[in-house]
């Protein structure tokens, strides 16, 4: 019961960031860059919800309109990243030999890199902007579906329905999109959910560190950047943003959860 | 037969390595526009330009570059910093003993608060206890390290007043950085412990002991903790990366002074030569735990067959 409750709540909250990124401008009337000098880093108050940053713009619409880069970078680059770890995948699992052990060394190589280092380091050269970072995250997202959807592959392509479908001579093509893939696309969409909220944390953070997007931009992870050196007097400049991130994130989680319940308990 | 294992392991390490230096030596090349110009300022005097130009071995062609980087860091000398002038690897392995002493606190916090977390979860399976540790774990999973940090500074520096704010200056200061780098993983942790004993719970063995009528406290942890415990030790080596990732965010949160603060500050100087030896040293790291990992596990589980 309580975790129907969740659930549904989840589910709710993701469709509501997800109506903000569209929508930004029916929820806050205020303009997320409108200075107010004369009220900078002021609390909560009536005008102002969740209060004001360093340059008195207000941070509930801040937020409301932060969420188009969260959302977007998120389900952006996930989409991507399925789309080629899904084709590369295939092909390495169906095919093997050379193809895929050359494959499975270039998916070494990239997960030899620790968690957002490889982001960190694209993102340091090529410098911040938005398609760099879709770019960046991107190039560190394809390969978890690749080596997922391989693995898969190379267990499925023994079943006795492939089997058959190769006897009647169909092309590896219709093999690999018609009975293989509808097999495993549940696992790839319980993956592709946690991703999406990976790479929204991955975004914050390299906003946060000053490497993803650009001022005046409004992105969560930027905005705990402006603010970090006002911890002490203004504590809500920081304390909402990632709030958001957090309960988007959670929100997301929750409904990866369900969905690898759902689908198959044991496979991830 | 184990050491043939691990020679084999090791030379399969060696190619992604090698890619791993690669795709660092090329990444400077990605840079839009001239390096040079970058890293020094387009008004920067004409002389120090082809200096650096000479030291970085930018003038000449991009294989022999390539050579000399592979030769170079063989040798253990990724040249010098463009600011401090001081050797890359020198700077590194100063800072490093500042990451390690952060990482480990950070596991061993992890540890000290999944272990009963976990038990008690699968022991205690769909109670109370269980449902609120499940929604701490999945909370820890979502709460970005750059937002705990400063969540956990307000409440223990700011408002308490018992812990202080930044730096690394005595015990207490260890505290907040290595609660924040843990959380993530004290959640999976947590999950994962859970898990584990739920399956080995499940087991036949587990079953004899509790038909031979053996203590409740004893199957507990002689018979079903220390089976659950092999995925757990896989978990922490595994994890040993997105705490070496974590750590950058985490030190730069708290002016941690290791080398995630060092890789960010390099980054904002673009101190390029600086930049590529932090990210290698944390990857080939990360590499070598992982097959350090891989070592313990054959070693903790005689089951598994090389």
């Amino acid at each position: 019961m309580i975790k129907k409750f969740f659930l549904f709540f989840s589910f709710l909250i993701i469709l509501f960031f997800i109506f903000c990124s569209i929508f930004p401008h029916l929820i806050t009337s205020y303009n997320p860059d409108e200075q107010n000098l004369n009220e900078q880093l002021a609390p909560p108050n009536k005008k102002h919800i969740l209060g004001q940053d360093k340059l008195g713009r207000d941070i509930f619409s801040r937020i409301i309109y932060g969420s188009k880069i969260s959302i977007y970078i998120g389900f952006f680059t996930v989409f991507i990243s399925v789309i080629i770890g899904t084709i590369i995948g295939s092909i390495s699992g169906y095919f093997g030999g050379v193809v895929d052990n050359l494959i499975m060394r270039i998916t070494d190589i990239l997960l030899g890199f620790p968690g957002i280092i490889l982001a960190i380091l694209i993102m340091s050269v090529l410098g911040p902007g938005l398609n760099n970072i879709i770019i960046a995250l991107t190039l560190t997202g394809w390969v978890g579906f690749c080596r997922l959807v391989r693995g898969q592959v190379l267990s499925l392509k023994e079943r006795e329905y492939i089997v058959a479908a190769k006897v009647i001579s169909a092309s590896s093509f219709k093999i690999i999109f018609f009975h293989i893939l509808p097999n495993i696309i549940s696992i790839i969409i319980v993956k592709a959910t946690f991703d999406v909220a990976g790479v929204i944390i991955a975004e914050a953070s390299l906003s946060f560190l000053g490497l993803g997007t650009q001022p005046p931009t409004p992105s969560w992870g930027m905005m705990i950047n402006e603010s970090k050196q006002y911890i002490m007097i203004a504590p809500h400049t920081i304390i909402f943003p990632g709030l958001v991130v957090m309960i988007l994130v959670f929100a997301i989680n929750i409904v990866g959860d369900y969905l690898r319940d759902y689908f198959d308990p044991k496979s991830l | 037969m184990i050491i043939k294992y691990i020679l084999k392991r090791l030379v399969q390490v060696i190619p992604t390595i090698f890619g791993i230096i690669t795709l660092i030596f090329f990444s400077i090349h990605l840079i839009p526009g001239d390096p040079v110009d970058i890293m020094l300022g387009e008004n920067a005097l004409p002389i120090a330009k082809m200096e650096l130009k000479k030291n970085l071995n930018l003038d000449k062609p991009i294989i022999e570059q390539y050579l000399i980087y592979l030769k170079n860091i063989i040798f253990l000398n990724a040249g010098n910093s463009i600011f401090s002038h001081q050797p890359v690897f020198k700077e590194i392995l100063a800072r490093f003993p500042a990451t390690l002493q952060l990482t480990i606190l950070s596991i061993i916090i992890a540890i000290i608060i999944a272990l009963p977390l976990g038990i008690i979860s699968a022991v205690k399976k769909d109670s109370f206890i269980d449902f609120f540790s499940r929604i701490l774990s999945l909370s820890g999973i979502s709460i970005p390290n750059f937002w705990l940090g400063p969540m956990l500074i307000i409440l223990f520096s700011i408002w308490l007043n018992l812990l202080p704010v930044s730096g690394k200056d005595n015990f207490l200061s260890y505290i907040l950085p290595a609660l924040t780098l843990g959380s993530h993983l004290a959640a999976v942790l947590t999950r994962m412990i859970r898990t584990s004993m739920l399956d080995v719970l499940k087991e036949h063995y587990i079953l004899t002991a509790r038909a031979k009528g053996l203590n409740k406290f004893v199957i507990l942890f002689k018979h079903t903790f220390k089976n659950a415990l092999i995925p757990v030790i896989t978990i922490i080596g595994l994890q040993f990366g997105s705490l070496l990732s974590g750590s950058i965010i985490v030190e730069s949160v708290f002016a941690w002074p290791g080398i995630g603060k060092l890789l960010i500050t390099a980054i904002s100087t673009r101190d390029y030569p600086l930049v590529q030896s932090c990210v290698l040293f944390i990857s080939v790291l990360f590499v070598f735990v992982n097959l350090i990992t891989d070592i313990c596990y054959s070693f903790v589980d005689p089951r598994i067959k090389f």
